[in-house]
Formats: C-alpha cells, sequence, structure tokens
C-alpha cells in the first residue's frame, strides 16, 4: 500500500511540475521592444532617416504588445 | 526626287515635334510594392517570427497606397491619395504612409526648388530644397509601361552610409523631369517606375492633359528648414533610440 501511495505521489508530482513548466512557457514575455529596436534599425538602414525609425520603433511595440 | 525627300523628313520632324511639345500637363497615379524589400529584410536576414510579422504587416499595408503626382510644365504636386485608409491599424497606416512619402512634396523646376510639408509627433515641418544635379548613368535599357517605352537609369547613392542602387524608368515621349518624391529636375522624362531600397513606386493610370487646367498653388506664409536642419532632427530621434529610447 505505501509502494502505491509513494508510486502515485511521484507520477502526481511529476504531472504538477510538467504542468507548471508549460504554464511557464506560455507566460514567457514576448520581447516586444527587443523586436521594436530591430525593425527600426532595419527602416533605418534601408531609408537613412531618423524620424522613420522612431516611427518604426513606436509603432512596431504598439502592435507587437496589442497581439 | 530630292525636294519630295527634304519635304518628308521636315513633315517627320515636325510631327515628332508636335508630339514631344503637346503634353503640358499631367496626372499620374503610382502604385507601391514592398515585396523587395520584405524579401531582403525577412528571408536573408532570417528574423524573428515576430519581426517577419512586422514587415510582413508593412509589406501588406504598402500594396494599397496610391500616390497622385499631378505637374504642369513648370510645377508639380506628388502625395497621397487623401482619406485611403491601408491597413486595420491607424498607427501603422500613418508609419507606413510616411515610409513610402513622407509628406506632400511641391517641385518648381523653373526655380529649382522643393519644398516638403511633413510632421513627426504632431510637428508640422517644411523642408525647402534645392534640386541638385545626380549623376544618373542612362542605359540602352528599356521597357513598357501603359504604352509608354521607358529606358533605365541608375543612380549610385548613399544611404545610411552605405552605397545603394536606384533605378529609374523614365519615358522620353513625356518629355518632363518630375517623378515620385524627390527624384525630381534629373532625368529627360517622366519617371514612370522608380525602385528604391524601400519600395518600388510604378505608375499605374496616366492621364496627359487633362481638359482640366493644373493648378499648383506653391505652399505660401510658411516657416521653412533645409534638409540638413530636417535630417538633424532625424538624427536626434535616431540617438534616442541608440541610446535605449
Amino acid at each position: 500500500m505505501k509502494r502505491v501511495i509513494f508510486l502515485m505521489t511521484i507520477v502526481f508530482a511529476i504531472g504538477l511540475s510538467s504542468s507548471s513548466l508549460n504554464a511557464a512557457t506560455l507566460k514567457i514575455p514576448t520581447d516586444c521592444e527587443g523586436m521594436a529596436f530591430d525593425y527600426a534599425d532595419h527602416v533605418y538602414d534601408q531609408t537613412g532617416d531618423g524620424f522613420a525609425a522612431g516611427k518604426a520603433f513606436t509603432v512596431a511595440l504598439a502592435l507587437c504588445e496589442m497581439m | 526626287m530630292k525636294k519630295y525627300s527634304l519635304i518628308y523628313i521636315v513633315a517627320v520632324l515636325f510631327g515628332v515635334n508636335q508630339i514631344f511639345a503637346q503634353i503640358t500637363s499631367g496626372k499620374i497615379l503610382y502604385n507601391v510594392s514592398m515585396e523587395d524589400y520584405y524579401n531582403k529584410n525577412v528571408k536573408e536576414k532570417e528574423a524573428s517570427p515576430q519581426l517577419e510579422k512586422m514587415h510582413r504587416m508593412t509589406a501588406d499595408a504598402a500594396k494599397n497606397i496610391q500616390l497622385e503626382l499631378i505637374f504642369n510644365q513648370e510645377q508639380s504636386i506628388f502625395q497621397h491619395q487623401k482619406g485611403l485608409s491601408i491597413s486595420d491599424f491607424k498607427e501603422l497606416d500613418e508609419f507606413v504612409k510616411y515610409l513610402i512619402a513622407k509628406g506632400v512634396y511641391f517641385t518648381n523646376l523653373t526655380k529649382g526648388k522643393q519644398i516638403l510639408q511633413t510632421s513627426y509627433e504632431g510637428r508640422k515641418y517644411n523642408v525647402r530644397s534645392e534640386i541638385t544635379k545626380q549623376d544618373w548613368t542612362l542605359t540602352k535599357e528599356k521597357k513598357e509601361f501603359e504604352k509608354f517605352i521607358c529606358n533605365k537609369a541608375v543612380l549610385v547613392k548613399e544611404i545610411a552610409g552605405k552605397n545603394r542602387e536606384i533605378i529609374a524608368w523614365y519615358a522620353p515621349e513625356i518629355p518632363v523631369s518630375f517623378g515620385p518624391v524627390d527624384y525630381v529636375g534629373n532625368l529627360p522624362g517622366l519617371i514612370l517606375e522608380l525602385k528604391l531600397p524601400i519600395a518600388t513606386y510604378t505608375a499605374g493610370k496616366i492621364e496627359l492633359n487633362p481638359k482640366k487646367d493644373i493648378k499648383i498653388d506653391w505652399p505660401k506664409d510658411i516657416d521653412t528648414m533645409t534638409e540638413e536642419e530636417y535630417k538633424k532632427e532625424g538624427d536626434k530621434v535616431k540617438a534616442r533610440l541608440d541610446e535605449g529610447w
């Protein structure tokens, strides 16, 4: 009996830890700021326009956070 | 026989001259594609899924852009079609429109001047510039746009510290030196397609000598700044980005 309870506890513990791992994976925040900086860099690289880069950063951050 | 040949040559030359001299005004609608830019920034650079999505949304919004160039013998206005919504997000609309054409471009070829009316974060800018000579290479390559035979011209221009190739297809049959954004005053014909690193502008509808006279009111009583001053303001925004915003 003790053996069965021990095994069930192990199975339950493994199940719990894996489910919280899944939850943790889903909760990892998306790096919107990093993406927005990369996007602004790409835009600046193609245009050489600081205003375009600024607008690119603002819009990429806003859209990423919204989605 | 010689007499007839001479009359024939004179008649042909007169006819050709008439064809070229007749175009005094026009209205051109340009469509825009950012697919080359998308491929370069996403496929070649292996962007993250989020970044890829952002580039895709930008390129998709650009597909809905239409720009209008109206011109008479000495002046032109190049701007977005008014009231055109290009995406589901207002912020994206404004950004993509700025990327393709920063605002309204007024050009006066006789005076060799251009004014760009634009804005950033609510502040309006009137940027004045002189039309300077650009070092275009005119090639023998030709292709047809909307029944007009166009010649290819290539310009190497420094953008963000790198040499970039700009390609223009101009129509010698429409002998006016106008074109999209600030590509004016240099080529011996109207630009019907312009390929910049960020986008390609292609003429979709060409209306020459419309019945209604094209009158262009040059902006008056406005505070202007030079291109260099405007660039410095933009550099401040870029510096803010480099410092982490």
